[in-house]
C-alpha cells in the first residue's frame, strides 16, 4: 500500500461515525452556524420526520455532542437544542478531516 | 464546490427562511399605501399610527404565522450584529418618515427645495436597500426602486396633471404592487412551510 493510499485509509477510519451519518451531520451542521435552535427549525431545514429527528437527536445527545433543554411555553412542550463544546469540536475535526482527504482524492 | 462554501450555503439557509415570509413586504406596503390615502382623504393624525402598524403586523405575523412553521433559533454572535444594524435601521426608516411628514405639514403648498418629494423619496429608497442587504432579501432592492420612480415620477407628474393628486395616486400604487407582492410571498411561504404535525 502507498504511503498516500495508508494515510487516507486512517483518515477514513478518524472519521467520526457519528457525525459521519448525514441525518446527523445536517442536524450538527445547522446547529453550528446559530447559537440555538428548537425543534421545529431543525425539522424544518433538515426535512426529517418527526420520530427521525428525535431518534437523532437522543444519539447525538448521549454522546454529549449537544444539549437538550425542554420547557413548556404557551401550554406546548419546546425543545431548543446547542452545540456543546465537544460537539462543536467534533463537527470541526470531522469537517477538517473530510476537508483533506478530499484534497487528497484530487490529488491522486 | 469546496466543503467551506457548503457551510456559507448552511447559514444563508439557516437565516434565509425568515426573510420568506413576506411580511417585511406586507408591512411595508400597507404602510406605503395607507400613507398614499391619507394624502388624498387628510386624516393627519392617524399617520403617526403607521410605523405602529407596521411594527405590530411584522410582529404579530412572526409570532402567529413564521415561527410556527420554522420554529425558532438563537442567532450566532455575527447575525446578532446584523439583527441590531437591522432594528437600527427600521428606526432610522421611521425617523425618515416621520420627518418626511412633519416636512410636508410645516410647508403644505411650499416646499423648501425643488423635488423634495423625490430626495425624500431617494432617501427612503436607500434605506429600503440597507434592510434588503440585512434581511438578505433581493426582492427588496426591487422595491427600493420602485418607491423612487413612484416618488420621483409623482412628483413630476403632479407639477402637470392638477385633476387629481398624482403624487399620492403613485404613492397608493407602489404601496399596493409591494402589498401584493408580499402576499403572494406569504402564500408561497404557507405552502412551502406548513405547520408540523407532532407524530405519536
Amino acid at each position: 500500500m502507498s504511503p498516500t493510499s495508508k494515510d487516507s485509509t486512517e483518515k477514513q477510519a478518524q472519521l467520526d461515525r457519528l457525525v459521519h451519518e448525514p441525518a446527523r451531520l445536517k442536524i450538527l451542521a445547522y446547529l453550528y452556524v446559530v447559537t440555538s435552535a428548537d425543534f421545529v427549525f431543525l425539522l424544518s431545514r433538515t426535512g426529517l420526520t418527526w420520530g427521525n429527528l428525535s431518534s437523532h437527536m437522543s444519539k447525538l445527545e448521549q454522546a454529549g455532542y449537544i444539549e437538550v433543554e425542554k420547557e413548556i411555553k404557551d401550554k406546548r412542550p419546546h425543545t431548543m437544542l446547542s452545540l456543546t463544546d465537544e460537539g462543536r469540536t467534533a463537527f470541526e475535526g470531522y469537517r477538517q478531516n473530510m476537508l483533506q482527504l478530499l484534497d487528497e482524492s484530487q490529488n491522486t | 464546490m469546496s466543503y467551506e462554501l457548503d457551510m456559507k450555503e448552511i447559514e444563508r439557509k439557516a437565516y434565509m427562511s425568515y426573510s420568506e415570509d413576506g411580511l417585511v413586504d406586507i408591512a411595508i406596503g400597507t404602510v406605503i399605501l395607507l400613507w398614499g390615502v391619507f394624502l388624498v382623504t387628510e386624516p393627519s393624525g392617524l399617520i403617526g399610527l403607521l410605523g405602529i402598524l407596521a411594527m405590530a403586523i411584522w410582529y404579530l405575523g412572526k409570532r402567529f404565522i413564521t415561527i410556527p412553521r420554522i420554529g425558532m433559533l438563537q442567532p450566532s454572535q455575527k447575525m446578532e450584529r446584523k439583527s441590531r444594524n437591522l432594528i437600527i435601521t427600521l428606526l432610522l426608516l421611521g425617523l425618515i418618515a416621520l420627518g418626511g411628514v412633519l416636512i410636508g405639514v410645516i410647508f403644505a403648498g411650499n416646499p423648501p427645495l425643488d423635488y423634495s418629494l423625490s430626495i425624500l423619496g431617494f432617501v427612503i429608497a436607500v434605506g429600503v436597500c440597507v434592510l434588503a442587504y440585512l434581511v438578505n432579501a433581493s426582492r427588496l432592492y426591487a422595491y427600493a426602486f420602485l418607491l423612487l420612480a413612484a416618488f420621483a415620477g409623482g412628483e413630476i407628474l403632479s407639477q402637470t396633471i392638477t385633476a387629481i393628486d398624482a403624487f399620492a395616486l403613485s404613492v397608493i400604487l407602489a404601496g399596493a404592487l409591494i402589498l401584493v407582492s408580499g402576499l403572494v410571498v406569504l402564500v408561497r411561504f404557507l405552502r412551502k412551510y406548513p405547520v408540523p404535525k407532532m407524530e405519536a
